[in-house]
């Protein structure tokens, strides 16, 4: 646990992907749910939406934890994509990058801090968007 | 993930500690684990090492995760471990930032040793194990994808990776 995280508007995500095109969408499970912003309940509304706009959706992976880049890499995953949105704070968007480094990876949550405890400590700006 | 490393070693921690202190040692089990310092094996050699060392040890509390407020204040309240803490004059974490602040809010009249410096989020992995991605504003670092090793940050800082107690490495299952 630890990231808190808020969602980023589905229009600034869509604005980073091409008409149409094969979309992945992988989601952790742990912080993001807690803060709402992300989880299997989210990632489908997302897929649903996308779907509704004319996007492929090629896959829906949900992660135990996405900042442990070995559910990341051993998720069963198509490969048909050529984007992949990323429910998950900074980390988890950093271990899909790690997997998919020649394709574009697009954040859906944006990380603010860790959790309540830590209100003043921030991450540093900058952790490069898609 | 959490990133932390220790600050103190296990020397210097002893030297917080009174001949008559009742001391619980408290880990967590997440983020602490996958850096090394935290989880079953660590905890139970610090406390090993305490008691051979001749200090009291009164409880030994695995806690799944300890930034989770409520899971802290059940320790506290639950009838089981309600005595101890009571009881208890002083707790060493083996936790993150978050964990323990959240022991200082929940555990008012217990010294709570401030033993971790933590530096930001990190992913782990078996290969790699875990390193230092989204660093905190206050460490200087900027963002990688791949990651800083832990040992060069410690040596860099003055940290120490864990665990207290040599030996007894922390897996992550």
């Amino acid at each position: 646990m630890g990231a808190q995280t808020e969602a980023v508007p589905y229009e600034e995500i869509v604005a980073q992907l091409e008409p149409g095109e094969k979309v992945a969408l992988v989601t952790c499970n742990t912080c993001v749910r807690v803060c709402e912003t992300g989880g299997e309940a989210f990632m489908e509304e997302m897929a649903r939406r996308l779907r509704a706009d004319g996007f492929e959706v090629t896959d829906e992976v949900v992660t135990i934890t996405a900042c442990n880049r070995d559910y990341v890499f051993d998720a069963p995953m198509s490969g048909r994509q050529t984007a992949t949105i990323v429910l998950a704070c900074d980390v988890g968007w950093m271990a899909v990058v790690q997997r998919f480094r020649d394709r574009k990876c697009v954040k859906a949550c944006k990380t603010t801090g860790l959790m309540s405890s830590v209100p003043k400590s921030r991450p540093k700006a900058g952790a490069a968007a898609s | 993930m959490v990133v932390s490393l220790l600050k103190l070693t296990y020397n210097e921690l002893v030297e917080q500690l009174n001949d008559d202190d009742r001391i619980v040692v408290w880990t967590c089990n997440d983020c602490v684990r996958y850096c090394g310092l935290g989880g079953r094996d660590p905890l139970d050699a610090l406390a090993d090492r305490l008691e051979a060392d001749g200090y009291n040890v009164i409880h030994r509390e695995l806690c799944g995760i300890s930034c989770n407020r409520g899971l802290v204040r059940n320790r506290q309240t639950h009838p089981a471990t309600k005595p101890i803490y009571q009881d208890a004059t002083v707790i060493i974490p083996l936790v993150c930032r978050e964990g323990l602040e959240t022991l200082a809010f929940v555990f008012k009249k217990q010294r709570i040793i401030d033993t971790v410096e933590t530096l930001g989020l990190g992913v782990y992995s078996e290969e790699t194990g875990m390193r230092l991605n989204v660093p905190l504003e206050e460490t200087g670092l900027e963002p990688s994808i791949d990651g800083y090793d832990l040992a060069e940050l410690a040596e860099q800082r003055g940290l120490h990776t864990g665990p207290f107690v040599a030996g007894q490495k922390a897996k992550a299952k």
